[in-house]
């Protein structure tokens, strides 16, 4: 669990950035605590030099969420070195 | 569309020793097949006719002698022959949807000498067994499956047959015998008229994960949230049906993921998939579908390699290396929110 200024809040994730290269294609999920609920953002089509620092939209709302990054082929490869992720606060919690 | 099916032995496991194969010298007390042209006892409990020469049989001369043994057969490999075929299959061969209505192991058991049984001298008795120890009726040429198990599990616990054969004490010549031969599981089956797609496309991998869905809109659509005790079945390398459980299984009404483990070794007829299906008025054992396996019988050592993009292993059956995917290789940030 992240150290921060969040308490519970309902965030809506609304995109990543990140610095990436590498070849194949590079799948993105959104998911919940324990996998509950989640999503695949459009994958990214990886290039062995860029200057472009790819943006990919999201659609998801939960209190807690962590970005899985991952290829499935074989000889795809990637490195990260740096990811934003977008999120805003939209509610203080879930109805008691 | 129902049909018959007929599964017959295609190994010896263990027992089947003493044997003499050939000749008509009395000896103790063991296995002999045939007194002429040579047969194993393999070819003589698969025989269905019962001629002098191919007979699996059992010749006690000694008094107060005793012999008991139990052959264990596999069923591995082609052993299933469909609606009357004589060209047998394997278990990944089978239509998918098949589930067994009935079966029962039989066998074909003459004695000598003919009636009064039990001989005179002595005693010839025998069980057939469906699983090691699950033993039928004392001297019954029939053992009903009951309840009904799935193919797999049929095939993974092949059968049996044990003997005990006594001499009574002053007995003379050739009192105890039992010829057997046609040994086989007979039954019914037929396929489910549910409907679904493995989505998955073969050739899958240890490790891999299967996705198996049905249409919602099909009113024979396959409910996957019916089916309970899933697992997978291959033939190992030793041609003996194995059977595992998959991981990670997640069903819904129209779609079912589970993924596979590591660590088994299946050859290249690759892997079928079964499951319980909970229906009215009793569960129903089917099969789901067979995936084809990328690199069977492989082998691997780690090394760490500066920029290799995968995974090599080494081929058993062909002494050649073979380059794999590394599985699905990937990174999670941490949680944000609180």
């Amino acid at each position: 669990m992240s150290n921060s200024s969040f308490n519970g809040e309902l965030i809506h994730f609304n995109g990543t950035r990140m610095r990436v290269t590498g070849s194949g294609f590079l799948q993105l999920f959104l998911r919940s605590l324990d996998d509950v609920n989640n999503i695949q953002l459009a994958s990214i089509t990886l290039q062995n030099s860029t200057n472009r620092e790819p943006f990919v939209l999201a659609n998801f709302i939960d209190q807690n969420a962590q970005l899985e990054i991952k290829t499935t082929g074989i000889d795809e490869v990637f490195n990260i070195s740096k990811i934003t992720i977008y999120v805003k606060p939209m509610a203080t919690g879930y109805p008691m | 569309m129902p049909g018959t099916f007929i599964i017959r032995p295609t190994s010896i496991i263990s027992g089947g020793v003493p044997v003499r194969v050939g000749g008509v010298a009395p000896f103790a007390g063991g296995w002999e097949s045939n007194t002429g042209t040579l047969q194993s006892i393999l070819d003589a409990l698969l025989s269905d006719v019962d001629i002098e020469n191919l007979v699996g049989s059992m010749i006690l001369q000694a008094a107060n002698a005793t012999f008991t043994d139990t052959i264990r057969l596999s069923l591995g490999g082609n052993s299933i022959y469909l609606d009357g075929s004589l060209a047998p299959i394997d278990l990944t061969s089978l239509p998918a949807g098949f589930i067994v209505t009935a079966a029962s192991l039989m066998i074909l058991a003459d004695f000598i000498p003919p009636p009064p049984y039990p001989p005179v001298d002595g005693t010839s008795t025998f069980n057939i067994q469906q699983a090691t120890g699950n033993n039928g009726t004392l001297n019954a040429d029939t053992f009903v499956y009951f309840p009904i198990l799935g193919i797999a599990d049929m095939l993974g616990n092949g059968i049996g047959l044990k003997v005990d054969l006594q001499v009574d004490s002053g007995g003379t010549g050739d009192p105890v015998v039992g010829i057997f031969y046609n040994f086989r599981i007979e039954g019914t089956y037929d396929t489910l008229p549910f409907v679904w797609t493995i989505d998955t496309p073969p050739p899958i991998n240890q490790g891999d994960c299967i996705t198996m869905t049905s249409d919602p809109l099909d009113p024979n659509a396959l409910i996957f949230t019916d089916l309970t005790d899933f697992t997978f079945s291959y033939t190992d390398n030793d041609g003996v049906t194995q059977t595992g459980v998959p991981e990670s299984i997640v069903a819904t009404t129209n779609s079912l993921v589970f993924c596979l483990p590591v660590g088994f070794d299946p050859t290249a007829d690759g892997v079928t998939f079964n499951a319980i299906l909970d229906a009215t008025p009793s569960p129903i054992p089917i099969v789901l579908g067979t995936l084809a396996v990328l690199h069977p019988n492989t082998s691997g050592i780690y090394t760490l390699t500066l920029n290799k993009t995968n995974d090599t292993l080494y081929d058993r059956d062909t002494d050649d290396t073979v380059d794999v995917k590394i599985p699905n290789p990937f990174v999670r940030t941490g949680y944000v929110g609180g």
